[in-house]
């Protein structure tokens, strides 16, 4: 059931107000963006340059050749944008032209996923999947490879 | 891609080209297939002509390969793929070229395919190439049908050398060796070609130059030149100007052949580009026709 509140005093509506926004900044900073991958990926940690040149599909396979699976989040998503700008570098469409080239030439572009939820069920069910979530929390049944400052 | 031409003197035709659908899969490090097969040259309108005749579509298998990695960085694949001569013939599909008018330099000198084995290198550092050795022993695994005629190659080995920087520019160098089919002519091709970019400034260019060793009789010269130059400028995300000069001297004939294109594109997203142009050509005509085109290429 959706509860409503109404505050009949402006001043104690105004101290809620503040109260709730000082809770979501609190909650906001508390979050991170992870990186995670399928549990049996064979690396526990990686690095910013590596995870660069997986989604740049210049690394394809992992040290005991399992097939590397980049995962993605939608065009419109922030953490997309915020990942693209601190990990890669490049901006949007600059990106999806060249992911676009790459699958011409044979190689799989990151598969996208629209949720942190699909893509934590996405990285924890498929071998060698490796992406990022945006959370306060390690999502169950994932490896965490390392956080994106 | 939907393409329309209205060549001068010509009739204008609408038609449908490059009706591609890829399938691709990866399963472990030896087994990632690769197919493309394609409707081309589907005809919709043509001008003094009834609609429902005229060309007829075909279907063509482009690509089938199964690539096996042999280190992470090192590829092997086996199949048939598109031959690594220029950028331009390796991202040929409509909406990742900036026209829809093909430079000649880009397909005349060489098989635009190759049949057989290729093996792929990509280095760490940016400062080393990305090579490609290719060998095609026998002919094709199925027929180009844009082959020119005693153009069909076989035994078919070359090297590319590519070097990127900041991820958009791309040198190139290419060496190509084959044998023509049926006959007892060979020939070597060497290539050059560059993508630089510029702040809003784009410039694309090829080279290609080819001996022939033992030509047929028919043939004008024992050997082929081919060079372009393409500024675009780049308006914003979505507007681009182009503006391109070639010269192809062709092994078959005298004259030389020259084209300028300009013409302008518009990409409303990544995957979708509209392109209008206008070429003009003088010399010896190839298969480029002089008169306008315009395309809608999509990559879904």
């Amino acid at each position: 059931m959706k509860r409503v509140f109404i505050y009949r005093s402006p001043a104690r509506a105004l101290m809620v107000v503040m109260a709730s926004l000082m809770l979501s900044a609190k909650a906001s900073a508390e979050e991170k963006m992870l990186i995670i991958a399928n549990k049996n990926v064979p690396v526990e940690a990686m690095e910013l340059e590596e995870l660069n040149r997986i989604f740049m599909l210049k690394r394809q396979v992992w040290p005991d050749g399992s097939p590397v699976v980049p995962v993605n989040r939608e065009a419109s998503s922030p953490a997309r944008r915020e990942f693209t700008e601190k990990v890669l570098g490049r901006s949007m469409r600059a990106m999806a032209n060249y992911w676009n080239q790459m699958q011409f030439k044979g190689f799989m572009p990151p598969v996208v996923q629209e949720s942190d939820a699909a893509m934590a069920a996405f990285v924890r069910n498929v071998d060698g999947a490796i992406g990022y979530v945006v959370a306060d929390k390690a999502p169950e049944g994932v490896r965490i490879l390392g956080e994106i400052p | 891609m939907v393409e329309a031409e209205a060549p001068k003197g010509g009739d204008a035709e609408l038609f449908v080209d490059d009706l591609a659908i890829f399938v691709q899969g990866r399963f472990n490090r030896f087994f990632n297939p690769f197919f493309e097969g394609e409707v081309a040259g589907m005809p919709v309108l043509k001008e003094n002509h009834d609609p429902f005749t005229g060309r007829t579509a075909k279907l063509v298998l482009e690509r089938l390969y199964n690539d096996t990695y042999l280190k992470d960085n090192l590829v092997l694949r086996l199949g048939k793929s598109l031959t690594t001569v220029g950028e331009w013939n390796t991202i040929h599909a409509g909406p990742l070229v900036p026209n829809t008018t093909r430079p000649l330099t880009t397909h005349r000198s060489f098989s635009e395919f190759t049949s057989g084995a290729s093996l792929i290198y990509t280095p760490r550092d940016e400062a080393w190439p990305t090579v490609t050795a290719y060998w095609q022993p026998d002919g094709g695994l199925a027929k180009d049908i844009d082959a020119i005629e005693d153009r069909i190659f076989h035994n078919i080995k070359g090297v590319n050398l590519s070097w990127t920087k900041d991820f958009e520019n791309t040198i190139g160098l290419s060496f190509q060796t084959a044998d023509v089919t049926d006959s007892s002519e060979s020939q070597t091709l060497i290539g050059a070609d560059a993508h630089l970019v510029f702040g809003p400034v784009e410039i694309r260019s090829e080279l290609t130059q080819t001996w022939l060793h033992n030509p047929k009789a028919m043939r004008v010269r024992d050997s082929e030149f081919g060079v372009y130059g393409q500024a675009s400028y780049n308006i914003d995300e979505r507007w681009a100007l182009h503006a391109r000069y070639e010269y192809f001297k062709d092994r078959d004939f005298v004259n030389a052949s020259e084209n300028a294109l300009f013409g302008f594109s518009y990409r409303p997203k990544p995957p979708v580009v509209w392109k209008l142009e206008y070429v003009t050509q003088w010399g010896q005509e190839l298969d480029i026709e002089q008169g306008f085109k315009a395309s809608l290429a999509v990559l879904f």
